[in-house]
């Protein structure tokens, strides 16, 4: 004979039972669909993380290029400034040089040439106005008088020209620089091509 | 007689009249047309060129300004020479200012060649036809309007859009295939520029890393007119000395054009020539190609030079002069919208009135990628269909459309916030662009996508 007690233990078993399975397909379920969020949210944190990975790694190639390039720059700004300050002063040293080169025989001999070179230009000009160094206006006066005694002409200092002259045409305008200043400037191109293939 | 280039030269010391940028003088001799001058004051050394002769009379343009200028007091030097600029491999990373003196501190360059600014005429026989692609790192120039090597692709702003940032952008990141990269410079010019922008690009350029290879002529918003007309000579002479006898490939940005027209037109008027449309000089077209026209690819040479003038249309109007003749002698155009641009997208390019003319021999197989002819076709019907969509949501109101017209409109959003925008500092490569093009054209569905190769649909659609 089943007792009360038996009963109540049957029954309670398949209640349990019952609970338990129901219980254990809502497990299954919450664990599914929150077990798919979870692996759905990890997927995306762990492309998040690449993203943003990727995203420092361009940074710091970025701020790399940036430092590398300053300094490339720099490097390239301190050797231009170089060569150009060697340059300055190998002009420098040619003016030195020619400054010199007024006390030869060799600068008298020049001048003259390049006298005659231009006053054959302005033979038709009858008013001249000279521009020289203080030290050739009495080295040269007399030889200017002697050479074209039909021309009126005056002597003015210009130190600026270093040395030989500038000859002016004061009835046509006209002007021409045969001074050491204006060959240094005219030679500028020709200096620094030679200076810099000695750097290279 | 004397010649020039003997040692002894003529300085001529009265002037007959001086008139805005133009002197005058008479009584001159054995004087060419486009001579360089040398113009001495008791303040310094000016520089000019011949632009009219007459019997014996000389009309010289003045690079500097002529205020201060006296009639006496002057000693002008004809120096038997057009204007000239020393060239070698070192003018990369150099500043110059606009007619190619070296304003960075760094002194002349020495131990190159010397060429003429003007240039010379590129023989049509000689030039080959353009091919493979240059690329930019901006999606819109890259997958839609992309520029090819020897192409001159303009861009068309406006006041106040950001042509500068575009083109700092596109200097920043051009580049050509890996194995030629080495061989491959910028060469920068800008005609009315400000200080601060001025300042802008030197600063991004130095930023970038980019500077070594890219030369800058800088002709500044306070310099004479007249400068600003050599500027894109100067930069052009650079380029060609870099592309043709150093064999690189060349990306010469010219900005702004309008300022070098409106300089060109200053200049006309001060030479009381006859004005033309707008008061343009009559020979702006003919001006316009001697620059434009020096872009190309040669046979004899592996180097190629590829143009992007930009120029900003006066109250956006594109059938202004500058623009108008513009269009008509360069291979298509990237234009610039202020409607996008007011809707924060950056960089504002309105694809549809963009084109360029020579991507089709560029891009695809080979070259970009096998689908990119189809997309880009695909994203210009699309995107004009956006146009048509958005037109009738403004009669009918967005809820009333079908649902595939909704589904346009959410493409042009996808479009223009994604595909269009991209940052200052975003580089995208040729393999990214496109695929967000297949991301942005995958919200139309398959059935919609009528100019695109069935296979490439298969391969690249993106679905679900």
């Amino acid at each position: 004979m089943i007792t009360v007690e038996e009963k109540l233990k049957l029954f309670t078993k398949l209640v349990y039972d019952k609970i338990e399975k129901e219980n254990q397909t809502e497990i299954d379920k919450y664990n599914s669909e929150y077990g798919n969020i979870i692996d759905e949210k990890k997927k995306e944190f762990e492309k998040q993380a690449e993203k943003m990975d990727s995203e420092k790694m361009k940074e710091i190639d970025k701020k790399k290029n940036q430092i590398i390039s300053r300094a490339k720059v720099e490097e390239q700004k301190l050797l231009l400034q170089k060569k150009k300050e060697i340059f300055d002063e190998a002009v420098e040293e040619i003016k030195n040089y020619s400054k010199e080169f007024t006390n030869s025989e060799d600068y008298k001999e020049l001048f003259l040439k390049s006298l005659k070179e231009s006053m054959e230009d302005l033979k038709e000009s009858k008013n001249i106005s000279f521009y020289v160094i203080e030290n050739d206006r009495d080295k040269f006066k007399k030889t200017i008088a002697e050479m074209y005694p039909d021309t009126n002409f005056k002597i003015d200092v210009d130190d600026n020209l270093i040395g030989g002259f500038t000859v002016q045409d004061e009835d046509n305008n006209i002007k021409i620089d045969m001074s050491l200043m204006s060959k240094i400037e005219s030679s500028k191109e020709v200096i620094g091509e030679k200076l810099y293939s000695m750097l290279h | 007689m004397l010649m020039k280039g003997d040692n002894m030269i003529k300085e001529y010391t009265q002037l007959d009249k001086i008139e805005g940028p133009l002197i005058i003088l008479s009584g001159v001799e054995n004087v060419s047309y486009d001579e360089i001058v040398e113009i001495r004051t008791k303040s310094g050394v000016k520089h000019g060129k011949v632009v009219q002769l007459y019997k014996d009379k000389a009309i010289v343009q003045v690079f500097e300004p002529t205020s201060g200028l006296s009639v006496k007091d002057v000693s002008v030097k004809f120096t038997g020479n057009p204007l000239t600029i020393s060239l070698s491999k070192d003018i990369l990373g150099r500043v110059f200012n606009g007619i190619g003196e070296p304003i960075d501190g760094g002194g002349n360059v020495f131990g190159g060649v010397k060429r003429d600014v003007n240039g010379r005429p590129m023989n049509p026989v000689a030039r080959e036809y353009p091919r493979n692609f240059i690329q930019t790192g901006i999606s819109a120039i890259d997958c839609l309007t992309t520029l090819i090597r020897g192409q001159k692709l303009p861009v068309f702003s406006g006041n106040g859009l950001p042509h500068n940032e575009l083109a700092a952008q596109i200097v920043k990141q051009a580049k050509i295939s890996d194995e030629e990269n080495g061989e491959f410079a910028i060469v920068f010019a800008a005609m009315g520029l400000k200080h601060d922008d001025a300042q802008f690009f030197l600063k991004s350029f130095e930023e970038s890393g980019v500077l070594q290879r890219v030369v800058m002529f800088l002709n500044l918003a306070d310099d004479p007119v007249v400068e600003r007309i050599i500027t894109p000579r100067c930069a052009l002479t650079a380029a060609e000395y870099l592309a043709f006898e150093e064999n690189m490939h060349i990306l010469v940005i010219m900005t702004d054009m309008t300022s070098y027209c409106e300089a060109l037109r200053e200049i006309s008027s001060a030479k009381e020539e006859v004005p033309g449309r707008k008061g343009y000089p009559g020979y702006l077209y003919s001006d316009l190609a001697s620059l434009y026209e020096r872009a190309g690819m040669m046979k004899t040479s592996k180097g190629s030079i590829t143009q992007i003038p930009i120029l900003t249309m006066p109250n956006d109007d594109i059938t202004n002069p500058i623009p108008d003749l513009t269009g008509y002698i360069t291979e298509g155009q990237i234009v610039l919208s202020r409607d996008i641009y007011q809707r924060n997208v950056y960089p504002p390019i309105n694809i549809l009135p963009s084109l360029s003319r020579l991507a089709k021999d560029g891009i695809g197989e080979g070259y970009t990628r096998e689908d990119h002819p189809g997309l880009a076709n695909q994203i210009f019907a699309a995107y004009s269909k956006v146009q048509e969509v958005k037109a009738l949501s403004q009669v009918i109101g967005e809820d009333e459309l079908s649902d595939i017209d909704k589904k346009y409109l959410q493409f042009g959003k996808a479009f223009e916030y994604e595909f269009l925008n991209q940052s200052f500092d975003e580089n995208r490569s040729m393999e990214e662009t496109l695929d967000l093009g297949w991301k942005v054209l995958s919200i139309l569905p398959e059935s919609e996508l009528d100019r695109i190769d069935s296979k490439l649909i298969e391969k690249y659609y993106r679905r679900g």
